[in-house]
């Protein structure tokens, strides 16, 4: 059933509320296993910061001319990941697409832990975490302001705004669903989860109104898709770094942003489908929508990369064209090509419709791309750093291990909130998912 | 017969007898006639530069209205849309005036087309590669790639990506129409274009043939998203962006690429609102149809913004004069600021406010008119984009009016009349489309009202 090409569906509503909710509060050893290696991870990200506090940001391997090195590349990777929720719980929404029923929920999960983790790259990039509130402009008697012409702190304002909006397009989503846990649940964490579902009794009434609010907050998470990745591009556009400075930057950052999000939500969505046996919600079909939505994004990264050499070659701008040559053939020719085999040539296979029906082609393709993803914003911030007008500047930038650790430990705080979340809150969208059955109307299924 | 089958039924037999209307027909004919009068005016009254750049905006922006409605078949096709469906032929028409607008290509070259490009060899450029004689940064960069910006490459490479294009777009279009005049034909018979039959080649299978068509969609739609992406973006940067040879934009090809599918929505819009009784669209397209076309057309208005703003953006942060040059010109000089502010307000403004509005995107005659409004804006920033490269001196209002309005008028009348006269002899809607029927998976609660027997 779970290599279906066509959507499925289950039977009944009950059906629905038994299949998604029996695997809450009810974690295997393999729960326990993936619990403690990404914890471990945690911990790991947790000393190499602890190490970074105690001996300062020169344990880091960013120095000039690379002041942003792997903090960078793992913040924005991160907020890349954040995209694919918002865009397929909110976008997908308003264009009235029905795959997104089965996978938006976990994709949300995804984008709120994402950006959770890509917060947290600003604030160790500081080095003095504890002065992380100088962000945010605040009445102070110091006269202290922040500088809104910085695109770092358009960051800030752009990013927080993201979280924020889509904390609550993920809860809000989640009030229906939470009720029906509540219903099927017993003693202490009933009165946990009638808290979380604000009351919910599922009246025509309440639907009206929450029918309403979800579209709103729809229609407002939707530029929001492209307002944050493009705010993150111009950290980099606005500034006359060569390399850097593109005006294709934000679309082709949004774009690269949806691919990498898609693909995560392939990464983990797949195991999970096939883990939970949930094959009436989840199927073949639903993956194969997120790779095509993978091909489009990788067919506009790469139109992406092959304008930026054109016009690179076509502007006959020293500095612009010595950087794209020396990406391809310099020191960092190997993070290029790594970037370009991921992104480019890997998903290609997915034009061939048994290939992106394949499981293990999907999940393989998938890493690539996640692979690939982190080494594009690898490319693009590291290369253009040590190589830049002044040659005498030029070097070689290799992240550290404390860098690598907090890297690695990004990885184990965002599995942590997501395996979390499995145990804790419907994966899937119960209440979405009853709007694919017919309506259990007295004598309607009988008459059919 | 269902009756789904009967409306399809209608849809074939609207076909006979059908013509462009008259008062569309008279239109057209008078707007040719102002071409050709705004043509003789500029050439033999006016100022040839000027001219040339008039009638470049004009065959530019019937290029980009002909493929960005392909585009959006294109679109339809590989998403698997149903809502759009019933226009998706009206799309095809529009592109299949591309041939008109290749020719119109053709002749503007003829007449020393490039004459408004600075690079061209009157001399700025010398035969020892050297340039002379441009603004800021110019000759160097002119100087390092005389190949590129060398006529006989340049004009072959227009032909030639221009023409791969619409060898796709007639490729697309005929086997979208052929299980379509199949089963057009079945009922018909003899009354059935003679042309038809170069279509159909002797097939009679209708499900056969559709099934065909689905499949041979599936594939071309990726290789004509991507041809589309690399030859109009290399037709952009050619024939627009290299008028200021010294000044480039990544984003230059993308933004008119994705403008033009904008474009090209608008005019599918302007067609089914103005050409409803004449095409029978009736049954067809809905209001719901309308307020998820005028949805889109919001999107493609607020994506235009976007990626304008984006160019914008890092070209005014870092203040480099050889990318501050291209847009000082457009934005500060007052011959030309002017014409600025009615492109921000026609192209984003005034369609983003109006298009916000529900109740618009329902009716009909306020939906023809932000069409319209959106075609004109379209057509005025592509003027922004050309005239100051095309014509270095003052504004001239005169020569706005008879030849620039005139050309465009005029090209829209040729479009018009090759348009009516194809359009008029198909079906209107891709009547042996499985898309054009409801989604079977959709649950509408009428389902359990006839599983209760109410009807």
């Amino acid at each position: 059933m779970f290599l279906n090409h066509k959507p499925n569906r289950p039977a009944t509503y009950g059906e629905a509320n038994r299949d998604i909710i029996r695997v809450l509060l009810s974690p295997s050893m393999g729960y326990f296993a993936l619990l403690a290696l990404v914890t471990t991870l945690m911990i790991y990200g947790g000393y190499s910061w602890y190490m970074q506090l105690r001996y300062g940001l020169g344990v880091a391997g960013i120095t000039h001319p690379n002041m942003w090195g792997v903090y960078i590349v793992t913040f924005v990777f991160w907020v890349g990941i954040g995209h694919a929720g918002t865009l397929i719980s909110a976008i997908l929404y308003l264009v009235r697409s029905k795959w997104r029923t089965g996978v938006y929920r976990a994709s949300e999960a995804m984008t709120v832990f994402a950006v959770m983790t890509a917060l947290l790259f600003p604030v160790l990039h500081l080095g003095r975490a504890w002065q992380m509130y100088w962000f945010f402009p605040y009445p102070n008697q110091r006269y202290l302001w922040v500088n809104f012409k910085s695109p770092l702190m358009w960051d800030v304002f752009a990013i927080s705004t993201y979280f924020t909006v889509s904390a609550v397009f993920f809860f809000i989503g989640l009030v229906p669903d939470i009720a029906i846990v509540r219903d099927h649940s017993k003693g202490a964490i009933r009165k946990v989860y009638s808290l979380l579902s604000l009351g919910w009794a599922g009246t025509g009434r309440q639907w009206h109104h929450y029918m309403a609010a979800y579209g709103f907050f729809a229609a407002l998470a939707a530029p929001l898709v492209l307002s944050v990745h493009s705010v993150v591009s111009w950290d980099f556009a606005v500034a006359i770094t060569a390399g850097w400075h593109s005006t294709i930057f934000p679309p082709y950052f949004v774009a690269g942003a949806i691919f990498s999000g898609c693909a995560m939500v392939i990464t983990l969505l797949l195991p999970l489908t096939i883990a939970f046996k949930w094959e009436k919600y989840v199927n073949i079909w639903h993956f194969e929508q997120l790779a095509k939505m993978c091909l489009l994004t990788s067919g506009i990264l790469t139109y992406a990369y092959a304008t930026e050499y054109f016009v690179g070659w076509y502007s006959q701008n020293p500095y612009e064209w010595q950087i794209f040559a020396w990406r391809a053939t310099g020191e960092y020719a190997w993070a290029f090509w790594t970037m370009v085999i991921c992104n480019c040539v890997a998903p290609l296979p997915w034009y061939i419709p048994s290939l992106r029906r394949n499981p293990w082609v999907l999940f393989i393709v998938s890493i690539f791309i996640n692979i690939g993803m982190w080494f594009e914003r690898f490319n693009i911030v590291v290369s253009s750093l040590s190589h830049n007008f002044d040659p005498s500047t030029w070097w070689y930038y290799w992240p550290s291990e404390v860098e690598w650790g907090i890297m690695i430990g990004s990885f184990g705080w965002f599995g942590f909130w997501f395996l979390l979340f499995l145990q804790a809150l419907p994966a899937v969208a119960i209440a979405e998912i009853k709007e694919l059955i017919a309506p259990p109307v007295k004598g309607a299924l009988e008459a059919k | 017969m269902s009756s789904y089958d009967q409306k399809v039924q209608a849809a074939i037999a609207s076909v006979k007898g059908r013509s462009l209307p008259a008062k569309a027909r008279t239109l057209a004919l008078a707007g040719i006639a102002w071409g050709v009068i705004g043509l003789a005016y500029g050439f033999f009254a006016g100022e040839k530069s000027w001219t040339l750049g008039a009638l470049l905006v004009s065959v530019f922006y019937f290029m980009c209205m002909g493929q960005g409605a392909m585009m959006f078949s294109v679109v339809l096709t590989g998403t698997l849309a149903r809502w759009g469906r019933p226009l998706k032929r009206i799309a095809e028409m529009l592109a299949f005036t591309l041939p008109v607008t290749y020719i119109a290509l053709v002749v503007f070259f003829v007449l020393g087309g490039l004459g408004v490009y600075e690079w061209a060899p009157h001399n700025l450029v010398t035969p020892d590669g050297h340039a002379i004689g441009l603004e800021p940064h110019a000759p160097g960069a002119l100087a390092a790639k005389p190949f590129w910006l060398s006529s006989g490459f340049f004009i072959a490479r227009q032909l030639i990506g221009f023409g791969i294009l619409l060898v796709l777009d007639v490729m697309f279009i005929r086997s979208s129409l052929r299980p379509d005049l199949i089963l057009a034909k079945q009922t018909l018979g003899n009354e059935a274009p003679a042309w038809w039959d170069r279509i159909i080649g002797g097939k009679t299978d209708v499900q056969a043939e559709a099934e065909a068509t689905a499949y041979r969609g599936q594939w071309m739609t990726p290789v004509m998203g991507l041809s589309y992406a690399v030859f109009f973006s290399l037709l952009t940067f050619d024939l627009i962006m290299s008028m200021d040879a010294w000044w480039f934009s990544n984003m230059f090809g993308g933004w008119v690429f994705m403008s033009s599918l904008w474009l090209g929505m608008a005019t599918i819009a302007f067609v089914i609102t103005m050409g409803r009784e004449w095409l029978g669209l009736g049954e067809w397209v809905s209001k719901a149809t309308t307020h998820d076309l005028g949805k889109l057309m919001l999107a493609g208005t607020m994506f235009w913004g976007y990626t304008l703003y984006a160019q914008l953006l890092p070209i005014w942060y870092a203040d480099v004069p050889e990318e501050t040059n291209y847009l000082l010109v457009r934005m500060m000089l007052p011959e030309w600021s002017w014409l600025s502010k009615v492109v921000a307000i026609t192209c984003f403004i005034a369609p983003f406010t109006i298009l916000l509005s529900r109740g618009v995107k329902k009716m009909r005659w306020p939906f023809a008119a932000v069409a319209m409004l959106i075609m004109l804006g379209v057509f005025l920033e592509r003027s922004l984009l050309v005239m100051p490269s095309a014509w270095r001196s003052e504004f001239l209002t005169l020569d706005f009016i008879i030849v620039n309005f005139g050309v465009w008028f005029g090209m829209g009348g040729l479009v018009t009349l090759w348009f009516g006269k194809y359009m008029s002899e198909v079906p209107a809607v891709p009547v042996a489309d499985e898309y054009l029927k409801d989604d079977p998976w959709e649950v509408h609660v009428h389902s359990l009202d006839e599983a209760h027997g109410h009807h």
